[in-house]
């Protein structure tokens, strides 16, 4: 099978990664230069080609020179295949700007290429060769695509709540940002957010609604996990099935009902709705999760407490809650955002406008007047908390804790 | 210290009953030892004297109190378990001071007794560890010590070495022994391991499908069994059991070809016959003798074991021999039985005396 040869790999390995680089450096230069460059794929599939051959052929003898020479005949290879004018772009002025692009391009061409092909060799290859290769370049071109896609609408929103309504209107392809602007023009967007529109207090809204809900889950959904988990009652089945059952109800089919009923009895123009809304459809999940990691840990340190005079309620807070605490973090977390995120509901419940929650409050600027950057700020704002909550809880997400005290 | 009833007990999990009306006296001081095959309800009869199951019917009394509805700490035992059951958040000091500390037990006496029990324990360089930061043995030593320093009234074991390699299996063996000495307090031991049971055991309650089949010393229980089943499960290697009838006081083996052997009872009804692998002698063939070649042999230092086919239904006969003796395989041999400890069942398989 010719699959199976080194020699395949290598011109497989080396097109894929000029071709898909080729794509994603010529997006990248639109987005930062904010001019539109023509994608030209063939070149660098053909260079990453010659390349990846060159590399399986001297991977032994290769050194920093050769690296060296390497990027640099394939910049210069992107050069004698468009006579001089890549990107068919004429003005000297951007000439740096392109071949620092082409640069990069076959650098990290080149270096994918290497690692792709790292004691690769040209012949037939053995099983596992042959495995690990596809797989790395799969997980490899995956991981990529999967970086970009969450990256790219993120970069696009945060340059384009940086502009001003001029630049925006004179090209609203540029993303690229004027450094020379000082802080207040760079930032007016979230000035004006949070003086003429409310803005902290959406942030405040919105902190405290979550914050809630999520103590509300979780005072709720432990002991109630708990009790799933370790305790026999009659109907336990039908309760723990039924449980997961009411998260399969869309939130669409929910909110009507709801807001006829909370505007009958005057709650519904308020967070309090919201608060207990939110716990009323996170309880259900939070429950399933954490009943999965209660039923993992072992029963016998149940006992073993029992033993030692501790009540359940005591077991529960003085065992099963340090043990899970990775659990409890991650299903907290996943609560909050739940709740920072909610859209529906809240733009249902509240008229209000001074008690907003972010996602509603975005909302509000959704009209003609309002412009684009702000709306791009007001998203900006909205996803900059839960990252660095996410960002900070991330060591307590490593589990593990409770190995260890049982035998594995 | 105390005394430990069971009056009648069953329990059943849903529609499945696996403690089946179960009497049982455990005298002050004792150490009692469970056997039984896998599945028998050991540790659920365990955990239903702990408090840790409760039951469908019967009473527990400890100390003549009827304990029965009581919550496992008001029963005043502790327990150690197979997987050790360290709380793995807390280190060794915490581990073993748990339940003094959940007693409302003042901070410097606990230390003081946690301290104690380390160093019975040999647990003193390992105070400030995690239970994850342990050996096997180690964790093994520090379960015992949050058991030990309640005081108390009794102990229960569910196969607490079963996860240990042999070597550490046998000094913890002598350990729980040694301990058991010292402390003198009533104990509970469940296991599957022959030797653990042989050797602990002041008594040893055999269990089979939640049923208790024979209570008593390790030596009656090897010397005298009940019947079929406490046979075959007590000692090493298992009793050899042949199909057997009489005719004119002599034992018949029932084979292929039926073989009267050198024994004689009185007994009537007897359709069964058991011996240990000592209470045969192997010998030159002759007419005396039960005919048959050797087809295994086990040599293990201090004895030697060897498998007889004697053409009894595809059966070895385990016998056990010097082990100074060269062994020929396929070599022919006479089995001579001696007259002492040989036992006699009957179709239901009950021992006949
Ligand atoms: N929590 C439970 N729910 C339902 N059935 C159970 C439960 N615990 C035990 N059983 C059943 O009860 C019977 C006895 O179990 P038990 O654990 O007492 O056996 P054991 O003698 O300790 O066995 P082993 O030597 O394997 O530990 C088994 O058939 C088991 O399937
Ligand atoms: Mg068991």
């Amino acid at each position: 099978m010719f699959w199976k040869y080194g020699l395949f790999c290598s011109i497989f390995a080396g097109s894929i990664w000029g071709a898909f680089w080729q794509i994603i450096f010529t997006m990248m230069g639109i987005l930062t230069f904010g001019i539109p460059l023509e994608l030209d794929v063939n070149q660098m599939l053909i260079i990453g080609l010659v390349s990846g051959i060159f590399y399986i052929n001297f991977q032994k003898t290769i050194s920093m020179k050769i690296h060296l020479t390497a990027i640099v005949s394939m910049t210069l290879l992107v050069y004698v295949f468009n006579f001089g004018k890549p990107y068919q772009i004429n003005e000297s002025l951007n000439n740096i700007n392109i071949f620092i692009l082409i640069f990069l391009t076959s650098a990290i061409t080149w270096i994918s290429i290497n690692f792709s092909l790292n004691k690769i060799s040209i012949g037939k290859l053995s099983r596992y060769d042959l495995e690990n290769f596809y797989i790395k370049l799969m997980w490899g071109l995956g991981l990529i695509i999967f970086i970009l896609i969450t990256l790219v609408p993120f970069y696009i929103m945060i340059m384009t709540s940086l502009k001003n309504q001029q630049s925006l209107i004179l090209n609203p392809l540029d993303f690229s940002l004027n450094i020379n602007s000082d802080f207040k023009t760079l930032f007016n967007s979230y000035i004006e957010l949070f003086t003429d529109f409310n803005f902290h207090l959406f942030l405040i809204n919105s902190f405290f609604v979550s914050c809630v809900t999520v103590f509300i889950t979780l005072f709720f959904s432990i002991p109630g996990a708990y009790a799933l988990a370790r305790l026999r009652f009659p109907s336990k089945k039908l309760f723990s099935s039924s449980v997961i059952l009411i998260y399969l109800i869309p939130s669409i089919v929910l909110v009507i009902p709801l807001y006829a009923i909370f505007s009958q009895i005057g709650l519904r123009n308020s967070l309090l709705a919201l608060i207990i809304v939110y716990p009323a459809t996170t309880i259900p999940v939070a429950l399933y999760m954490l009943r999965g990691y209660f039923s993992s840990l072992s029963s016998e340190i149940d006992d073993a407490a029992l033993m030692d005079g501790l009540s359940r309620v005591q077991i529960i807070f003085k065992i099963a809650i340090p043990l899970s605490k990775p659990a409890i973090v991650s299903v907290g977390l996943y609560v909050f955002m739940i709740a920072w995120n909610e859209f529906l509901i809240a733009f249902m419940f509240l008229d209000d406008p001074s008690i907003f929650t972010l996602s509603r409050g975005i909302m509000s600027l959704n009209s003609s007047e309002v412009p684009q950057q702000h709306l791009m700020a007001g998203a900006v704002i909205a996803t900059i908390p839960v990252m660095i909550i996410f960002l900070y809880l991330e060591k307590f997400l490593i589990s593990g804790l409770s190995t260890g005290g049982v035998k594995e | 210290m105390a005394s430990i009833i069971l009056k009648n007990i069953s329990k059943s999990f849903a529609d499945n009953l696996v403690i089946k009306n179960v009497d049982l006296e455990i005298n002050d001081g004792e150490f009692v030892v469970f056997v039984g095959p896998s599945g028998c309800g050991k540790s659920t009869l365990l955990r239903i004297i702990a408090g840790l199951e409760d039951l469908n019917e019967g009473n527990i009394f400890i100390d003549n109190d009827n304990v029965t509805d009581n919550i496992p700490y008001d029963r005043a035992l502790s327990m150690v378990f197979q997987s050790y059951a360290l709380y793995p958040h807390m280190n060794v000091f915490e581990n073993i001071g748990f339940s003094l500390k959940t007693a409302g037990i003042k901070k410097d006496i606990l230390s003081k007794k946690v301290l104690e029990i380390a160093k019975i324990l040999r647990l003193e360089d390992l105070l400030n560890r995690l239970p994850k930061q342990l050996s096997g043995g180690q964790k093994q030593r520090v379960a015992i010590g949050r058991a030990i320093i309640r005081e108390p009234k009794a102990f229960l074991f569910d196969e607490p070495l079963s996860n240990l390699d042999a070597t550490l299996r046998v000094e913890m063996r002598l350990e729980i022994s040694r301990l058991h000495k010292k402390l003198g307090i009533t104990s509970i031991y469940v296991t599957h391991d022959q030797v653990e049971a042989m050797t602990l055991a002041d008594k040893i309650v055999v269990l089979n499908e939640g049923q208790i089949i024979q209570t008593g010393t390790p030596y009656e229980l090897y010397n005298y069994p009940k019947n079929l089943f406490v046979a075959g499960f007590i000692g090493t290697p298992k009793m050899n059991i042949l199909d057997c009838y009489q005719r004119g006081g002599f034992i018949y083996l029932e084979g292929n070809k039926d073989k009267k052997i050198n024994i004689k009872t009185k007994l009537m009804d007897v359709k069964k016959i058991g011996f240990r692998s000592d209470n045969v002698i192997l010998s030159d063939p002759n007419k005396n003798t039960l005919l048959g070649e050797i087809k295994f042999c086990e040599y293990l230092g201090s004895e030697q074991f060897v498998y007889v086919d004697c053409d009894i239904n595809d059966k070895l006969i385990v016998i056990k021999i010097s082990p100074k003796i060269k062994v020929v395989l396929n070599k022919k041999v006479g089995l001579k039985f001696t007259l002492e400890n040989i036992h006699f069942f009957s179709q239901n398989g009950n021992r006949i005396h």
